[in-house]
């Protein structure tokens, strides 16, 4: 059955119709295709699936939990991890106190270092690098003495200390090989990898590359090695050693000072002494080396870490105070500084702007031994002889106790977005949740939450396939009916150039037309069509293209429609009438037409957003930020070895949609069909 | 029947005119000015003047496309800004891994496509009638390059260090031409037959009885081929088996099976030629689509070939190569269609009697 009641065939006379009224009430035409619908089974689930999809579109900004155009790490919230796990809901999400990964063995670890998503690891005679995302042993590197310090550079060579021999190690080789003093403890990497040091508990050692120009002259002549060139004799073992971000600088703390080394073009000296009244426990420099915090009785200061050297505040508590630790978060224009530090079972938090104690955190019975703010300062984590407490920021809620019989060496925040902490136990490593904060489908490369962008891209891939299928059904339905209607020279005109168009396969014409589409065009239908606000000129080119690409195809039915009508004898009547051709066309002909039109359209959409996720895909379409699920697809598809779901999600999410509009269009197709409507 | 092929030759004519025309008036008649679209900034007036002046832009409309006929005739397509080198050349380079690819794709798609639809429409109403159907369906709603990738970390990373590895990404071994193992001294230029036929990879060593080689290569377009042979294969197993199931319910398979002849024997021998009609002509126009499809199949695994040209000659805005490659494309899809016409009139004795 047609969807029109001016087609001869389905218009009875009046007296057969009201026979007919009294054994079956008659239906509209509508009405009965979408009864023959609702008798399709696969009809029925494109139409439920389009519902679905509609009304996700629709409530998009509801039901996103995050905003799916802005990094999470500009909101202050921990978890984020970039592109980390999708994690669903009816599996059970990983929340706070939960292991991610597990490193044990039966071997103490020696000390545990973060550094871009590897973990290094000392035990036994071993070094050992997992991947922390994945939980993968990468490599090993075996020495024959027991492994006492580990460092590692920026460009991953390791340096190790084992049986008074200092090791480089590149892509798991020893590269250089040195003798040093006994007993050394500590080994670390300046930031920039042309020096490090080497420590026992009372002397350390400056060693320098000769490679590097800046030594040259201090080196020996020819040499291209390695040299020790300055020791730092101290007065009593030191506590603490840390380089400058990118001065060559190094800061010690030993007994009642704070000293800070100089080390530039290969001579060591000392240029600045910090006094304490009592022992040093801590010290630490912020961020970007411009301030240095030391704890010492029951003291934390800060201290210009330049000249000229001088205290800058100083926090008085009740006890001695021992693990000082910045906290500092400025991003999105915070400028939050946190200082804490602990003393016996309690956690002590001041903000330096404000001067004043923010926060005095307890945790049972047990001495804690350091404390550590997270990256993002939302957390503060602290640590007894064995047991892990973790507390939010904003309220000083206690969100994880964590306890087992393994006495916990270190804690480290999982850099650079926290979330999560690596606890050094005894004899394992443990990567431990901290936050109750899920991302039901992960989060991309740029820290947006995937979820959110998979319901904002229903809207941009919805409108996009409707509007040019619409714009294409506009063009082609002119063409058609007016070739079909006028025929002759016009016909063959319009048809030929269909024809031209029909050759080419759509995708390549599809680019073809957007590399000659400027931005021009772009801006001038977002600025003319209301509806057109907003998409991005990139997508608006897509769409042009898209329905240009489309429309033959309507063109073509369309004129199929009005050459099988035209001859029929109401249209001669009416133009008896005096009707005028368009009134004919559009009133009479077009109604006539559109079944097979809407079956058309109804299957062009789901090509229509197939296509657009493809010129996205190749960068043609959609421009970032835009959450179009081709572009997500793209964006990630060089991590898809290591990120498979950020590109699984937007895939499906695209096979969904096209799947819904092609079972709906062969539904519609089965139902207005009359031959099969028998 | 020759008139008829005769006929259907000419008529392809002017579509082929078409498109040249199409091509031309994409990239001439629109108001961006090619001189300032390829230099940029050093685009100064007198540069434009002499830049028009040799490309013959400075000439009148007509003029420049009888030119640019006359070039296209003679085989030349213009230098790729972004290569150096002649746009023939450059596609003699690219086009014998994409036909390897397109005609691989589409013999996976007939081999598995038109028995999955014979079976489906054998066991009618069947599970493995709702099974092919439901993954035809989810086939040609499928993304190419979605599948692709997918494919390829099912195959490349999930099966690693299984023997149902494939490589994710790339072509094979680089082999010698075919015609120096032979021992043949032929005058292999940059745009013979000989260096056309010496790019294919699976080909050049099969010809040069390199069986190593041609296995890694063939190895490398297994899941491109699968992921380019997808949307195909669904709409071949969907169309043989709405076909084959219209013309079991026909008059004479209603006869043969009065007669007695097996059920077999009427699927294979009454219905099944008469049932391959369309999916014959359905063959041809999802040849389109796999031209199309190459382009993302190439990009997503790293594949030298056609698209992955095109696609770098759009982003790199080489006008010359985009313009190219568009055309040949498309006059190769219309011969592709030519000639499913023509087998049509080998296979349908009704044609050949009009």
């Amino acid at each position: 059955m047609g969807i029109t009641d001016s087609a001869p065939a389905q218009e009875p006379a009046p007296e057969q119709a009201r026979a007919f009224d009294i054994i079956q009430p008659p239906k509209g035409p509508w009405r009965e295709t979408f009864e023959n619908l609702l008798r399709t089974p696969s009809a029925v689930v494109g139409m439920i699936l389009m519902g679905f999809l509609i009304t996700i579109a629709l409530l998009a900004p509801l039901i996103a939990p995050h905003d799916p155009f802005k990094s999470l790490l500009d909101i202050p919230q921990e978890g984020a991890v970039r592109r980390s796990s999708p994690c669903i809901h009816l599996l059970g999400c990983p929340k706070a106190g939960d292991t991610l990964i597990d490193i044990s063995g039966d071997q103490p670890v020696g000390s545990v270092q973060l550094n871009n998503e590897r973990l290094l690891l000392t035990r036994g005679n071993a070094v050992e690098v997992w991947r922390v995302e994945n939980e993968e042993l990468l490599f090993t590197l075996t020495h024959d003495e027991p492994v006492t310090a580990a460092s590692w550079r920026s460009d991953q060579a390791i340096l190790t200390a084992s049986d008074n021999k200092l090791f480089i190690w590149k892509e798991r080789r020893i590269i250089e090989e040195f003798e040093s003093e006994d007993n050394v403890k500590f080994v670390l990497w300046s930031n920039d990898g042309t020096r490090f040091i080497s420590a026992n508990d009372r002397a350390i050692s400056f060693w320098f590359d000769c490679a590097t120009a800046d030594f040259a002259p201090s080196c020996p002549m020819g040499t291209k090695e390695w040299v020790k060139e300055g020791v730092a004799e101290l007065e009593a073992d030191w506590t603490s050693i840390q380089w400058h971000s990118d001065r060559p600088q190094l800061m010690v703390a030993s007994g009642n000072v704070v000293q800070l080394w100089d080390s530039t073009a290969g001579v060591v000296r000392a240029f600045a002494t910090l006094e304490h009244d009592e022992p040093v426990t801590s010290a630490l420099y912020n961020k970007r080396g411009t301030r240095i915090l030391t704890t010492s009785g029951s003291t934390l200061r800060t201290w210009w870490a330049a000249s000229p050297f001088e205290e800058i505040q100083a926090f008085q508590y009740s006890a001695p105070l021992t693990g000082g630790s910045w906290g500092e978060q400025t991003l999105g224009g915070r400028e939050d500084v946190r200082l804490s530090a602990v003393s016996g079972n309690h956690l002590i938090v001041w903000d330096s702007s404000s001067g004043e104690q923010s926060a005095d955190l307890s945790a049972g019975d047990e001495t804690l031994i350091a404390g550590v703010v997270s990256p993002l300062a939302t957390q503060y984590a602290a640590y007894s002889d064995t047991t892990l407490y973790v507390w939010n920021a904003a309220d000083g809620e206690l969100v994880l106790t964590q306890e087992a019989e393994a006495a916990i060496r270190n804690v480290i925040w999982r850099q650079p977005n926290g979330g999560n902490v690596i606890v050094h136990r005894e004899n394992s490593a443990h990567v431990i949740k901290t936050t109750n904060f899920q991302y039901i489908l992960g989060i991309d490369g740029s820290v947006r939450d995937q979820f959110s962008r998979l319901l904002y891209g229903a809207r941009v891939s919805l409108s996009v396939g409707v509007l040019s299928v619409s714009m294409a059904i506009i063009l082609g339905t002119v063409a058609g009916l007016v070739a079909g209607y006028v025929g002759g020279w016009t016909d063959n005109v319009i048809m030929r150039v269909m024809d031209v168009m029909l050759a080419f396969p759509s995708l390549i014409l599809a680019i073809a037309v957007v590399t000659i589409l400027g931005a021009d065009i772009a801006e001038f239908f977002i600025r003319t069509i209301p509806f057109f606000g907003f998409l991005d000129p990139g997508l608006v080119n897509a769409l042009i293209a898209i329905s240009v690409v489309f429309v033959p195809a309507y063109a073509r039915v369309a004129r199929s429609g009005v050459l099988s009508v035209k001859e029929y004898d109401f249209i001669e009547a009416y133009r008896a009438l005096g009707a005028t051709p368009g009134r004919i066309l559009f009133r009479r002909i077009l109604p006539n037409v559109l079944a097979p039109l809407i079956v058309q359209a109804t299957l062009g959409i789901g090509t229509a957003i197939l296509d657009a996720a493809a010129l996205s895909f190749l960068g043609l379409g959609a421009q970032p930020p835009i959450a179009e699920w081709g572009r997500m697809l793209s964006e990630e598809r060089a991590q898809f070895q290591t990120a498979p779901h950020l590109v699984l999600f937007p895939g499906l999410a695209i096979m969904i949609t096209v799947l819904a509009f092609n079972l709906l269009g062969d539904g519609l197709r089965d139902a207005l069909d009359p031959r099969l409507n028998r | 029947m020759t008139g008829y092929i005769l006929r259907r030759l000419i008529l392809a004519i002017p579509v082929i005119i078409g498109i040249l025309f199409f091509t031309f008036a994409l990239t001439r008649l629109l108001p961006s000015d090619p001189c300032r679209q390829q230099l940029q900034e050093h685009a100064t007036e007198a540069v434009c003047r002499e830049f028009n002046r040799r490309h013959g832009l400075d000439q009148p409309i007509p003029e420049q496309f009888r030119r640019y006929l006359g070039d296209i005739a003679r085989g030349d397509f213009g230098d790729s800004f972004e290569y150096g080198y002649s746009v023939s050349r450059l596609m003699v380079e690219r086009f014998p891994r994409t036909l390897e690819l397109t005609v691989y794709a589409m013999l996976f798609a007939i081999i598995v496509g038109v028995p999955l639809g014979i079976i489906s429409a054998y066991y009618h109403h069947s599970a493995i009638d709702v099974g092919t159907m439901v993954g035809a369906n989810l086939g040609v709603s499928m993304p190419v390059f979605w599948l692709g990738l997918m494919l390829a970390y099912v195959f490349g990373v999930l099966l690693k260090d299984t023997i149902f590895w494939l490589p994710p990404g790339g072509s094979g071994v680089d082999t010698r031409p075919f015609y120096e193992v032979w021992g043949l001294s032929v005058e292999a230029s940059e745009t013979s037959i000989w260096t056309f036929i010496a790019h294919m990879d699976t080909l050049n060593p099969l010809l040069g009885g390199n069986l190593a080689g041609f296995w890694d290569n063939f190895r490398h377009m297994i899941l491109p081929m699968a992921a380019l042979g997808t949307i195909p294969l669904s709409i071949i197993a969907r169309m043989s088996r709405s076909s084959l199931l219209e013309v079991l319910g026909q008059n004479y398979v209603r006869t043969a099976r009065a007669k007695g002849v097996r059920e077999r024997g009427v699927v294979f021998k009454h219905a099944f030629r008469n049932a391959m009609l369309p999916v014959v002509t359905i063959i041809g126009l999802s040849f389109g689509s796999l031209l199309s499809g190459a382009v993302l199949t190439e990009t997503v695994f790293g594949l030298s070939g056609v698209g992955d040209a095109l696609f770098s000659a759009i982003t790199g805005r080489d006008y010359t190569v985009v313009q190219a490659f568009t055309i040949v494309i498309a006059i190769i899809f219309v011969f592709v269609n030519l000639v499913v016409d023509i087998l049509y009139v080998f296979l349908d004795p009704r044609i050949r009697l009009e």
